[in-house]
């Protein structure tokens, strides 16, 4: 079986600070290490388990972004993945989310797979929007939320998350899936595991490789934009106050701010 | 009256020696074989050091007085055995020449001293059986093994006394006024007639010494080869600091990491195996031990000993304690194996288990071998070190803090950070460590430790966010990759400032630097800051307001400040200077109790048995103390979690001596009451 | 008036709370039309009327139920192509997110994920979208067509007006490769609230709650929030509550949305488990406590006073 799994290079989110540069309207990245996404760990190590119940599989991890998001592939590389594919064009930059599917799906039919892992959503973006996308343009269903599954016969059958518990779902090969995230314990890397990887195949695909229009991706080709940053209103972050009787309150305010309540 | 009596006595007697002999050579050959095939190591030190340790060790048996009666019992013994064997040899070589007489131990007082010391060690075998069978101490192995020896012991000091005794019956006491047992044996003896007499001299003549050649081939698969083995161990250990791990030479093309079959281990820690008597010191003073972990730094010693024995196709005897079925094709690690994995997790690698040890063994660096083998080859470990992992890569620190805050604790307080005055070089690095960089309870240390520094005038500087951590806990928690990177990287920096000198509040940091750190070509004075203040203090560069307050304090010695680097006076002289009542604790210096947190401890779960750090809480409020005066980051962590968890606030609050002297500088004399 | 199209789930026979809630907006910026598949769209239509929806296209054939995305993708992409309204909102949610996304790249539209709130702009939409806790992006979308927009729960107010709506059923034309996903059982498991990890809301408790017992006022507000209980080291290991809940260093590590400390003073073992929160609201003491550097709002007083209060709050809404 080949398994391609979709990994995203983000900022730690254990560091990031969520903090806007009025500039680049980017969320600023100063000082912040880029990682392999965690949810993406989650996803990629769900396709390792497979692979290897399974024997006679091989696991390629996919990515897009920078030249320097080939460290989160060496990562997954080193965690066990056999090669890796890099989707690197200056003309991919600020690309949406149907545009980056667009990058993956040429790319995922270019490399050919059986079984196409995602994480359920990026931890820096969280829209859930790519994995549905990416399935849609190669054609094959796709199985959202999936906390544990196994392929017999060329049949993927999984448990998917709903609302109050879980569906038993099955699905013939080919295939994506999103998984969700915690539903798998990634391992940190061996030793030997960061050597090899270092040595292991990582191949990279331009625009022109895909044989993509520059202005049908990237900044753009984007469908949305961002017209002004506004402060959150009311209160600035950091206010200590005394509790005075309103303490109750002031807490109810934030809360209704956040749409918690 | 020779007891071999004539010329085919002598030759079986010469046959009998020969085959025990060549027997007991080729047992120990058997067990040479494994230290000839285990990992070289380089452990040379300065012959006159390694002599003395021994003679204080070995002859002196300097660790056993630690429990006075069995030290006392043991001390006899081992002097009692090692003249008695000298006495041997002229018995046996009046037994193979007739009337040869060698010197100094043919004398009549030596033949004297031979029935007093029998008589001696004879007692001091009877404490040893009423203490395995009536006392039965914590820690000792009780098992078939001791009964033998010492039944083999006492037998044949039984028959060589009744040998002399009867005869002294049968022909005369051959030494009158010497020979004790003649004198006190041969009278009563000499009513069973002479032919008895004479029969039974050559009796038990023959059984003590078969019972003695006996005991040569049965050592060899006992624990009581540490005769042997055990002055060879301690001369051996020699002169590398104490708390070095080795590093892995080439770990980018390393094929093994660790050790996860003897093989793989160095031959001194096979050594190590060989040389242990199973006292169980190190059980007794183990913190995970004492606290309910599944640690018993006794059984890694023996299970490596065992599957050393297996490997080598041999087995030990008289294990009546052990029903495991152990082969060469026992693994060593795993579930299946000789080691479970949460004994090797539990250790906080304080090192008392090395300190209490009569035979210089080093569980410690084992230990940690085979935690490298989960981590870089099994990546089997406690769930919460993958974060502690992740956050050291990216952040430089174990708590997943960004990288860039690191040097915030210190905004406000004018300290030289070494990358913006590059052309200022500073007299002395304050290396402030994770805690006190990221910690809120550990950045008040870190702000007590400048101003001291500050008051003092002196020219020093802080790296800022350039400082990383120095790696201890990757490389005790067995990633060794990970902590040489860390490791490289900051010996890289200190020496791109050309620093000299480094002052530390966390001994972690000090061991690391200060010896670990040449192993990556970084040489640098290192000092802790207990150290420092003292000096300071002295020359009176650091002047104290003097000041009356309820303080009482006691402190806690941490194990990488005592054991590892020998510090145990100057936190005693910071405390003496600031004029208050200290009382020590019971475990104290290099006998202190780990707070837990070593080893990577800290950042892991306790979830097993008592916490250590509730143990060691227990021991300074016995004491009465307010305050407990602390020198480690790790240690303060672990007894405010104490106090808070136990509710023990209105009764002692932890202080870091820096802070403690901080409070006493001039126009700073706030904050300073005690906890109650 | 503007056609505002939502795409609405069906929950117990009744369109899904945040669709209702998403009704109530549309109908406010437009004409509101509901879409509602499976075999319970009838009744929920009748619902949606009384929420907003002027209009209702229901398919109620149980393939929906059955197949998921792919076949509502199949019927609704034919009634965009067709009908093009101006805007399509989605619910933040499992099964909707799946279908927004397949038929964006279907109909190659742009889409906003995540929006808390929705403007008129002349003809077109103005979305709103947080980006961390202190800033909301303003975002339009560019391209021609059909706009879509999935929006967080509770972003707006569901309105009962108590009206109704047109009801039209059509049958779509599903693929029959869009059938290949059979869901076969479905399970309710024991809800226990959120998992610790994952919850969204976190309420965690500290030695400054006093006892085991005053932990209760953490579970209430941790349920009157929908999000899940967390525990400092120091009450784990008193015994107040079990490990699982601890969250730190040692233990989880929480990336909610909102996390409220209660009586925990912050030191660095809890700090490396929950400073990822993307608001955190610290209650305590000691005016001095860590956990005040790193609260977006710090409440300076007694747990035990203000929790009943806020409990309080929270159920009125």
């Amino acid at each position: 079986m080949r398994i391609l799994v979709c990994v995203k290079q983000v900022p730690d989110p254990n560091t990031v600070i969520y903090q806007i540069d009025p500039q680049s309207k980017r969320l600023v990245r100063d000082g912040v290490a880029n990682v392999l996404d965690p949810g993406a760990e989650v996803a990629l190590e769900a396709a390792l388990q497979l692979a290897e119940n399974d024997g006679n599989s091989t696991v390629t991890v996919v990515t897009m972004g920078p030249e320097d998001a080939e460290d989160a592939l060496r990562r997954a590389l080193a965690m066990g993945a056999d090669d890796g594919v890099l989707i690197t064009d200056d003309g991919l930059a600020g690309s949406d989310t149907l545009s980056t599917a667009k990058a993956l799906a040429a790319t995922i039919k270019e490399v050919g797979f059986d079984l196409i892992f995602c994480a359920t959503e990026s931890t820096d973006g969280y829209s859930g929007m790519v994995p549905g996308m990416v399935a849609e343009l190669l054609g094959i269903p796709h199985l959202s939320f999936i906390r544990s599954l196994e392929v017999a016969n060329g049949v993927l059958t999984g448990q998917r998350v709903v609302a109050l518990g879980y569906q038993t779902v099955e699905c013939p090969l080919p295939l994506l899936v999103a998984i969700a995230s915690g539903s798998h314990e990634p391992r940190y890397p061996a030793l030997k595991g960061i050597m090899a990887a270092k040595r292991k195949k990582v191949e990279e695909y331009s625009l022109d490789d895909l044989g993509l229009a520059a202005d049908s991706v990237g900044e753009s080709g984007a469908r949305e934009r961002v017209l002004e940053l506004r402060p959150v209103e009311e209160r600035q972050a950091g206010v200590i106050v005394e509790d005075d009787g309103t303490g109750a309150a002031q807490i109810a305010a934030l809360l209704r701010q956040r749409g918690i309540i | 009256m020779s007891p071999t009596v004539n010329i085919y006595g002598q030759v079986l007697l010469f046959l009998v020696l020969l085959a025990a002999g060549a027997f007991f050579a080729y047992r120990v050959w058997r067990l040479y074989l494994p230290l000839r095939a285990a990992q070289p190591v380089v452990r040379r030190g300065e012959v006159g050091t390694q002599v003395a340790r021994v003679g204080k060790m070995v002859f002196g048996q300097s660790k056993m007085f630690d429990r006075p009666a069995i030290g006392v019992a043991h001390f006899l013994i081992f002097w009692g055995f090692l003249i008695l064997t000298l006495a041997l040899v002229q018995v046996l070589a009046d037994g193979l020449i007739h009337g040869l007489r060698l010197p100094l131990i043919s004398s009549h007082f030596y033949t004297g001293l031979n029935d007093v010391l029998a008589v001696v060690v004879l007692v001091a075998l009877a404490y040893a059986a009423y203490r395995r069978k009536l006392i039965r101490p914590r820690g000792l192995t009780l098992f078939a093994d001791a009964w033998i020896i010492i039944g083999m012991i006492s037998a044949h000091l039984s028959s060589l006394l009744l040998a002399e005794g009867l005869a002294a019956a049968a022909f005369g006491n051959h030494d009158p006024h010497w020979s004790l047992a003649g004198m006190v044996l041969g009278g009563p003896l000499s009513a069973l007639g002479p032919t008895v007499t004479k029969v039974g001299f050559v009796a038990f003549y023959w059984i003590h010494i078969l019972l003695v050649l006996g005991l040569l081939l049965y050592i060899p698969l006992s624990k009581h080869f540490h005769v042997f083995t055990s002055p060879v161990n301690v001369y051996l250990r020699g002169d590398k600091p104490k708390g070095t791990l080795a590093k892995i030479e080439n770990i980018e093309e390393a094929e093994h990491f660790g050790v996860s079959n003897v093989q793989q281990f160095t031959w001194k820690d096979i050594l190590d195996g060989y040389a242990c008597t199973e006292c169980g010191r190190c059980t007794n003073v183990c913190p995970a031990n004492l606290s309910g972990k599944p640690l018993d730094p006794k059984k890694i010693i023996v299970d490596t000993r065992l599957s050393t024995y297996a490997r080598a196709g041999m087995q030990m005897l008289g294990r009546t304690n052990d029903t495991r079925t152990i082969t060469a094709e026992t693994p060593l690690l795993g579930e299946e194996g000789l080691i479970k994995d949460e004994e090797l997790w539990s250790c906080t690698t304080c090192m008392a288990c090395i300190e209490a040890c009569p035979v210089a063994i080093e569980h410690v660096p084992k230990i940690v071998d085979m935690r490298r083998n989960l981590v870089l080859e099994e990546t089997r470990f406690p769930p919460e070190l993958t974060k502690v992992f992740n956050s050291l890569e990216r952040n430089n620190n174990p708590f997943g803090l960004r990288a860039r805050t690191r040097a915030d604790w210190a905004k406000g307080l004018g300290l030289k950070i070494l990358s913006e005055h590059p052309d200022e070089p500073v007299d002395i690095l304050y290396w402030v460590g994770c805690y006190g960089s990221f910690d809120e309870r550990n950045q008040r240390v870190a702000q007590s430790l400048a101003r001291i520094l500050q008051s003092a005038g002196l020219n020093f500087g802080i790296l800022g966010t350039e400082e990383a951590c120095t790696g201890d806990p990757a490389r005790r928690a067995g990633n060794e990759y990970l902590y040489q990177v860390l490791a490289q990287g900051n010996v890289e920096t200190l020496q791109s400032y050309g620093v000299k000198k480094i002052v530390t509040a966390c001994p972690h940091c000090m061991n690391t630097i200060k010896n670990e750190y040449p192993q990556f070509g970084g040489d640098f004075e290192v000092i802790h800051h207990s150290q420092f203040i003292s000096q300071l203090i002295k020359s009176g560069q650091l002047k104290l307001e003097s000041g009356v307050d309820k303080k009482s304090i006691t402190f806690h010695d941490p194990c990488y400040l005592g054991r590892y680097n020998d510090v145990y006076d100057e936190p005693r002289e910071v405390i003496g200077s600031l004029g208050v009542q200290m009382t020590e604790m019971r475990r104290s210096r290099n006998k202190s109790l780990c707070c837990g947190g070593g080893g990577a401890r800290a950042l892991l779960e306790e979830r097993v048995g008592k916490k250590m750090s509730h143990n060691r809480l227990e021991d300074v409020l016995e004491t009465g103390s307010n305050t407990l005066a602390a020198g480690c980051p790790f240690c303060i962590t672990m007894f405010e979690d104490a106090i808070g968890s136990t509710e023990s606030s209105d009764k002692v609050a932890v202080q870091d001596l820096a802070e403690l002297v901080a409070a006493r500088l001039p126009a700073a004399k706030t904050a300073d009451e005690p906890a109650s | 008036m503007a056609a505002i199209w939502v795409y609405s789930e069906i929950t117990a026979g009744r369109p899904a709370p945040v669709a209702l809630e998403l009704m109530s907006k549309a109908a406010e910026l437009g004409e509101a039309t509901v879409v509602l598949f499976g075999k319970d769209a009838a009744a929920a239509a009748t619902v949606a009327g009384q929420f907003g929806a002027a209009h209702a296209v229901i398919d109620p054939r149980e393939e929906y139920d059955t197949h998921l995305a792919p076949a509502a993708v199949d019927t609704l992409a034919a009634l965009i192509r067709e009908r093009q309204p101006a805007l399509l909102l989605f619910a933040t949610s499992y099964d909707s997110r799946d279908v927004a996304s397949r038929l964006a790249a279907r109909l190659d539209c742009g889409v906003i994920s995540n929006a808390t709130g929705l403007e008129a702009d002349g003809d077109g939409f103005r979305v709103l979208t947080p980006w961390g806790a202190t800033t909301v992006a303003v975002c339009e979308l560019t391209a021609p067509g059909t706009k879509f927009v999935l929006v967080r729960p509770k972003a707006f107010t569901a309105v009962e007006n108590g009206g109704t709506c047109t009801v039209e059923e059509v049958s779509g034309q599903i693929d029959a490769a869009s059938t290949a996903i059979k869901v076969t059982d479905t399970v309710e498991e024991i809800a226990q609230g959120p998992v610790l990890s994952d919850s969204k809301v976190v309420v965690s408790g500290g030695r400054g709650l006093g006892n085991a017992d005053n932990f209760g006022l953490i579970e209430e507000l941790a349920a009157a929030l929908g999000g899940a209980v967390g525990a400092s080291r120091a009450v784990v290991d008193a015994g107040w509550r079990p490990y699982g809940e601890q969250v730190g260093q040692t233990g989880v590590t929480v990336k909610p949305d909102v996390y409220i400390a209660c009586g925990i003073s912050g030191a660095i073992q809890h700090l490396a488990g929950m400073k990822g929160s993307k608001t955190i609201i610290a209650i305590n003491k000691d005016p001095e406590a860590p956990i005040f550097k790193n609260a977006d709002l710090g409440i300076v007083g007694d747990a035990l006073k203000i929790l009943p209060q806020l409990i309080g709050e929270v159920k009125k809404g």
